[in-house]
C-alpha cells in the first residue's frame, strides 16, 4: 500500500514539474547590451499619427528604431576555456522594442533573455525624438525581466559602431564599460547612472544626466568623456568632465576625486576622500536664494620639492586658496547650467519640494522660470588632513 | 463541545497566525496604492489603520470573552437566532472565498510574470488550491504548526533582504510629511484597513487558544509586528524608488528586490528566491483563510468533519478565481468590494456581538 502510494507521487512529480516553462541553458541567448539608436523613418512621427487606433494592418514596417542586441558567444565557454565571452550582435530595424524583440528572435536559434542584461546605450540622436524616446522608456520599465541595475550612457553617433568596438584590455564592450564606469569612484568625471536612477529622475526633476560616450575612429578608441544632459525627453548638451566633476559634488554624490591649483606655477593636487553637502533657502521678493555648503576633506599628493607642508600656517594657506577657487568654478558652473540648459541637475527642485512644500505649491506652475532667476550661492570648505609621507 | 476543551494553541501559535494571514499578497502593491493616495505620507496612515484595526482586534477578543470562548456560530445562534446566524456564517464565509479568490487570481498573474511565463493559469490555480485542501483536511493543530513553522521561513529571508536594500535608500523621499488634504488621509485609511483583513481568523483560534488571559497582549503584538513590517516596506520602496515612480510600480517591493545589488555581490538575481518565499506568504494566507471558511459551512451545515466542507468550497475558489477577465478587473472588484465587506464582517460584527454580549451578560452564554 506505502509503495502505490510513493509511486503514485512519483509519477506525479514527472507529469507536473515545470514542462510549460523549461528552456535547457544551452537554447539561450543572455543579452548584456542594448544599444537604441534612432530608426531611418523616425521622423514619420507625423505620418503615423495619423493612423487611428483601429487601422487594420498597422504592423506595417517603419523604421523608427534601430536597436542592436549585444550577448556573449556562449559557445566560447567550455570546461578549458573560462573567463569571459567575446560578444556578438543582433541589429534589428523595427517600429518599437517588442518589435525589436520579435524580429531579433528571428533572426537568433536561441531564446532572448534579457534578465542579465547590464548596459543600456542609447544614441544621441535618439534623443532627438522625445515621443519614441517616451515610447521605448515605457517599454523599459513596463518589461518585468530587464534589469533596472542595468547602467544607462548615451553614445554619440551610431550605437552600432560602439557594439561592436573590441577594447584592449577586456573581450566585450559591455565589461569595458562598466569597468569604467566602477572606477568613479576614483574618477569624478563620471556620475554612474543605472535605469533606476536614470527614470527617478526624470520623474522627481524632470531631468536626468548620463555619462556620454565618444568614439575615435582614427585612434579606435572609446572614452567616458563628461555627461550629457537630458530634459524634458531631449538631449540638451554635454558637460565638460570639470563640469561634471562640480555638478557632482554639488549633488553631493562624490565618492573621490581631484582638485588642483597652481601656486607659483606648481600644481598643488588635492585629492578628495569625502564630501558633505548642505543646502539652505531663503525666499526674497519672489526670488529664491539658495545657499550650498560644501564640506570636503581629502589630503595633499602633490607639492614640490624642498618646500614643506607640515605647518598649520601653510596648510591653512592653501585651504583657503581652494575654498576660492572652487567657490568661483563652481558658481560659474551652475550659472552656465541655469542659463544655458536651464535643468536643475543639482536637484534644487526636489530640494524644495521635499523641505519647503508650501513655497513650492507657489513656484511649481513656472518653475523653470523661478529656476533661471534664482540666485545660488556656493560656501566652500577644504579640509585638508594628510600630506602624505614626506613633511 | 469536546472541542472545546482541547486548548491545542499556544501564544506563539496565536502570533504566527495572526501575523501570516494578514500579511499576505497585499504586500506587494500596498505602497503603490499608498503612494497614490497620500505620497509620502503613507507610513502614517498604515500607523492610524493599525491602530484601528488594534481596537477592532480588542472588540473581538471582547465578545469571544464575555461569550465564553465559544465557537463563533454558536454565539451568533445564541445571540441573534438561528436564521441571522446562518445568514451571517454564509456571509463570512463568501467573504473570505471571495478573498482569496481574487488574491489566488493577483498572485497567479505575478507568478506568470515572473516566475513561470508559459505554464497555463488554470494549473497554477489547481495545484495551490489542492496544496490548501490538504492541509485543511489536516485539522486546526497541523494547520496551527505551519503557521508556526513558516513564519520564520517567511521573515528571516525578507527582513534579511529589506536590510539590504537599505544600500539604496534615500530616505528623504517620504519628505515632505503632512503636506496633504485631511480628506485624503481618510481616503487612505479606508483603502488601507483592508490591508488588516484578516484578523477575522481570530474568531477561528480563540477558542483554542492555551492561555486566555493573554490573547489581548498577544494579538497587540501581532498587529504591532504587522504594522512595523508594512511601515517599514513602505519607507524602503518610497525611499529606492522615489514617489513618482512607486506611483507607477504595480508591484513596488517586486521591483525592489529585483533592483537590490549587494555591493561586492556573490549573488545576483534575487527574485527567483524571493518569489519562491512569497509563494508561502501566499499560501499560509490562503489556508487561513479557506480553513476558516470550511470551518464555518461545516458548524452551518452540521456536517461532521471539515474534510466535506472543504471540497465544496474548492470549485467556489477555482471559479471566482477565473472570473475577471484581465488584471485590472480583477484590481477593480477588490477595490469595489472589499471595502464593503470589511465594513460589514470586521467593524458592524465585531461590534454588534460586543453590545449584545455586554447588555445581555449572563445570559444564554455562561448558562451553557
Amino acid at each position: 500500500m506505502r509503495i502505490k502510494k510513493i509511486l503514485i507521487i512519483l509519477t506525479c512529480c514527472i507529469f507536473t514539474t515545470g514542462c510549460w516553462d523549461k528552456v535547457e541553458i544551452d537554447r539561450r541567448t543572455f543579452v548584456s547590451t542594448i544599444g537604441i539608436d534612432a530608426g531611418e523613418e523616425i521622423s514619420k512621427e507625423k505620418e503615423l499619427k495619423k493612423l487611428s487606433p483601429n487601422e487594420p494592418f498597422s504592423e506595417s514596417n517603419v523604421k523608427r528604431l534601430n536597436v542592436t542586441y549585444g550577448f556573449p558567444d556562449i559557445s566560447d565557454f567550455g570546461p578549458q576555456k573560462g573567463g569571459i565571452a567575446q560578444e556578438k550582435t543582433i541589429n534589428v530595424d523595427a517600429y518599437s522594442m517588442e518589435d525589436a524583440f520579435i524580429k531579433a528572435t528571428g533572426k537568433n536559434s536561441r531564446n532572448i533573455s534579457f534578465g542579465h542584461s547590464k548596459l543600456l546605450i542609447m544614441s544621441n540622436d535618439f534623443f532627438g525624438y522625445p515621443e519614441a524616446v517616451k515610447e521605448v522608456l515605457d517599454y523599459l520599465q513596463r518589461e518585468p525581466s530587464l534589469d533596472r541595475n542595468a547602467l544607462v550612457v548615451i553614445a554619440e553617433g551610431k550605437v552600432e559602431d560602439y557594439m561592436k568596438y573590441k577594447p584592449d584590455t577586456e573581450k566585450n564592450i559591455q565589461e569595458y564599460i562598466h569597468g569604467l564606469i566602477e572606477n568613479s569612484d576614483r574618477n569624478a568625471s563620471i556620475i554612474p547612472t543605472d535605469l533606476n536612477e536614470f527614470l527617478t529622475n526624470l520623474d522627481e526633476n524632470g531631468n536626468a544626466i548620463l555619462p556620454y560616450l565618444t568614439i575615435d575612429k582614427h585612434k579606435n578608441e572609446i572614452k567616458l568623456s563628461g555627461t550629457g544632459v537630458i530634459k524634458d525627453y531631449t538631449f540638451k548638451g554635454i558637460l565638460s568632465p570639470t563640469e561634471t566633476a562640480d555638478i557632482k559634488i554639488l549633488r553631493g554624490k562624490l565618492k573621490g576625486g581631484k582638485k588642483v591649483i597652481y601656486e607659483e606655477g606648481h600644481p598643488i593636487d588635492f585629492q578628495i576622500d569625502g564630501i558633505k553637502r548642505k543646502i539652505t533657502m531663503d525666499n526674497k521678493d519672489d526670488k529664491l536664494i539658495f545657499n550650498i555648503n560644501v564640506n570636503m576633506e581629502g589630503q595633499i599628493k602633490e607639492y614640490y620639492l624642498g618646500k614643506q607642508l607640515l605647518s598649520t600656517k601653510i596648510i591653512s594657506e592653501i585651504e583657503e586658496n581652494f575654498n576660492e577657487s572652487l567657490k568661483d568654478e563652481m558658481e560659474k558652473v551652475v550659472k552656465i547650467i541655469q542659463s544655458k540648459y536651464s535643468t536643475d541637475l543639482i536637484g534644487l527642485r526636489e530640494y524644495v519640494q521635499k523641505y519647503d512644500p508650501s513655497v513650492w505649491n507657489i513656484v511649481k506652475k513656472d518653475w523653470d522660470e523661478t529656476y533661471k532667476n534664482a540666485v545660488i550661492n556656493i560656501y566652500v570648505n577644504t579640509h585638508i588632513r594628510r600630506i602624505g609621507a614626506i613633511r | 463541545m469536546v472541542l472545546n476543551n482541547k486548548d491545542i494553541v499556544s501564544s506563539y501559535g496565536l502570533f504566527a497566525t495572526l501575523v501570516v494571514t494578514i500579511i499576505g499578497v497585499n504586500v506587494f502593491s500596498y505602497p503603490n496604492e499608498l503612494a497614490n493616495l497620500v505620497g509620502g505620507d503613507g507610513w502614517l496612515v498604515i500607523l492610524l489603520s493599525g491602530i484601528i484595526a488594534y481596537i477592532l482586534i480588542s472588540f473581538i477578543c471582547k465578545a469571544e470573552k464575555n461569550n465564553g470562548y465559544s465557537h463563533i456560530y454558536e454565539i451568533l445562534e445564541n445571540r441573534f437566532g438561528k436564521i441571522i446566524a446562518i445568514l451571517v456564517g454564509l456571509e463570512l464565509t463568501w467573504y473570505s472565498t471571495f478573498f482569496i479568490s481574487m488574491g489566488l487570481r493577483t498572485f497567479t498573474e505575478e507568478i506568470k510574470m515572473y516566475l513561470l511565463e508559459q505554464t497555463p493559469t488554470e494549473f497554477i490555480f489547481l495545484v495551490t488550491i489542492l496544496m490548501g485542501t490538504y492541509l485543511v483536511r489536516g485539522e486546526i493543530d497541523n494547520l496551527i504548526k505551519f503557521n508556526e513553522i513558516s513564519f520564520w521561513l517567511m521573515f528571516i529571508p525578507v527582513i534579511l533582504v529589506l536590510i539590504f536594500s537599505i544600500y539604496h535608500v534615500d530616505f528623504t523621499n517620504i519628505l515632505p510629511a503632512f503636506n496633504n488634504p485631511p480628506n485624503s488621509y481618510a481616503k487612505g485609511i479606508i483603502a488601507s484597513i483592508n490591508r488588516f483583513m484578516g484578523f477575522q481568523i481570530l474568531f477561528l483560534i480563540i477558542p483554542f487558544v492555551k492561555d486566555k488571559k493573554s490573547i489581548n497582549k498577544v494579538a497587540r503584538k501581532g498587529i504591532w509586528f504587522v504594522v512595523v513590517f508594512y511601515i517599514a516596506v513602505f519607507i524602503l520602496t518610497v525611499g529606492v524608488f522615489g514617489q513618482n515612480q512607486t506611483k507607477i510600480l504595480l508591484w513596488p517591493v517586486i521591483t525592489m528586490v529585483k533592483y537590490i545589488n549587494i555591493p561586492g555581490s556573490f549573488i545576483e538575481r534575487w527574485e527567483g528566491i524571493i518569489m519562491s518565499i512569497w509563494i508561502i506568504f501566499y499560501f499560509t494566507t490562503f489556508t487561513n483563510h479557506y480553513y476558516f471558511a470550511s470551518d464555518l459551512l461545516k458548524k452551518i451545515f452540521k456536517f461532521k468533519d471539515i474534510k466535506l466542507s472543504a471540497a465544496i468550497i474548492v470549485p467556489f475558489i477555482y471559479l471566482i478565481a477565473l472570473y475577471p477577465k484581465n488584471i485590472a478587473e480583477a484590481y477593480v472588484l477588490t477595490s469595489k468590494y472589499s471595502p464593503i465587506f470589511f465594513l460589514i464582517n470586521l467593524i458592524i460584527l465585531p461590534i454588534a456581538l460586543l453590545l449584545v454580549s455586554s447588555s445581555k451578560k449572563g445570559g444564554n452564554g455562561n448558562s451553557r
